[in-house]
């Protein structure tokens, strides 16, 4: 009840009210291709968005891929000064193709999430 | 498109990023946030340029509107918010320019407008806070919970703010009788 009167209170205008009004009134603004601008910048940065994590990570992996060659091939030169018995390491200390598959998935689950995140 | 409510228009792109629902908000509301922001400012460029990065601004907090409050409020909230954050940026700007001994006024004259020519005389002799409940007020139309929500204020202050305000031009312009205008 209390607020209802708090309400009435507010919306009652006095003479003076009524003169502020007629003085900050305006003519509308005439649009004019302004909300059109707002909705093609909109679309815009939606696209930007959507596309700029492919195009960094492809841009990425393109300069990273002479470096990452050059660090290979002198990883490559160093096998021959690893020591013979860590050389012939039997197969079975190796990750065995279900501890691969479980660890592409939750890489996989990971990325997708941090796609998610982004969007 | 055009028949939905403003809520509904939110609610749509929010929902599915729809940039058409939300144009047509736009299209509703641009006039509005656009007046609030030439009075503030006074400059009719500036305050075109405020209004898109406002509309922009609202685009990418959408999905933080609560719908408690008109959609105009929220929207003039985000352009105050926006005229606040472009004046900090240009104050600064200008303290650079005057600590390398640049006068920041040189060359560069203000568009303004004649429209407002008897109102800025009464806008002149107000804060910027002062400023911003009048026109929220008595421009926007807004009510005084909607101008607290928009100017961050309690209620309460946003009423004694419209007194002072109203106090101030009274005394500024020798009006008697609550004569104004």
């Amino acid at each position: 009840m209390k607020s209802k009167i708090i309400k009435l209170a507010d919306r009652m205008k006095d003479k003076e009210d009524l003169r502020l009004e007629a003085l900050f009134h305006s003519a509308a603004i005439n649009d004019g291709g302004f909300s059109d601008r707002i909705v093609r910048r909109i679309r815009w940065q939606m696209r930007v968005r959507r596309y700029a994590l492919p195009v960094a990570m492809l841009i990425g992996g393109l300069i990273a891929a002479e470096p990452a060659i050059d660090l290979l091939v002198v990883a490559s030169s160093l096998i021959t000064v690893i020591p013979e018995d860590l050389r012939t390491l039997p197969l079975q200390s190796l990750p065995q193709l279900s501890t691969l598959i479980a660890g592409a998935a939750i890489a996989g689950v990971a990325a997708m999430g941090i796609r998610l995140l982004e969007q | 498109m055009s028949n939905a409510d403003d809520k509904e228009l939110v609610a749509r792109a929010v929902a599915h990023h729809d940039a058409r629902a939300f144009g047509e908000l736009v299209r509703r509301h641009q006039s509005q946030v656009r007046n609030f922001l030439r009075k503030m400012t006074r400059d009719f460029e500036l305050a075109d340029d405020l209004a898109q990065d406002a509309f922009l601004h609202a685009w990418d907090r959408l999905h933080t509107y609560a719908g408690s409050g008109t959609v105009i409020g929220w929207l003039l909230s985000v352009a105050y918010t926006t005229f606040l954050q472009s004046k900090r940026r240009t104050t600064r700007y200008q303290q650079i320019l005057e600590e390398v001994g640049h006068d920041p006024d040189a060359g560069h004259v203000t568009e303004m407008s004649d429209e407002i020519g008897d109102l800025d005389k009464f806008l002149a002799i107000l804060t910027e806070e002062e400023r911003a409940v009048m026109i929220l007020s008595y421009a926007c139309g807004l009510s005084h919970r909607e101008i607290g929500a928009a100017a961050n204020l309690p209620v309460g202050t946003v009423k004694s703010i419209i007194f002072r305000s109203k106090e101030k031009v009274r005394e500024s312009f020798e009006i008697k009788d609550h004569q104004i205008g």
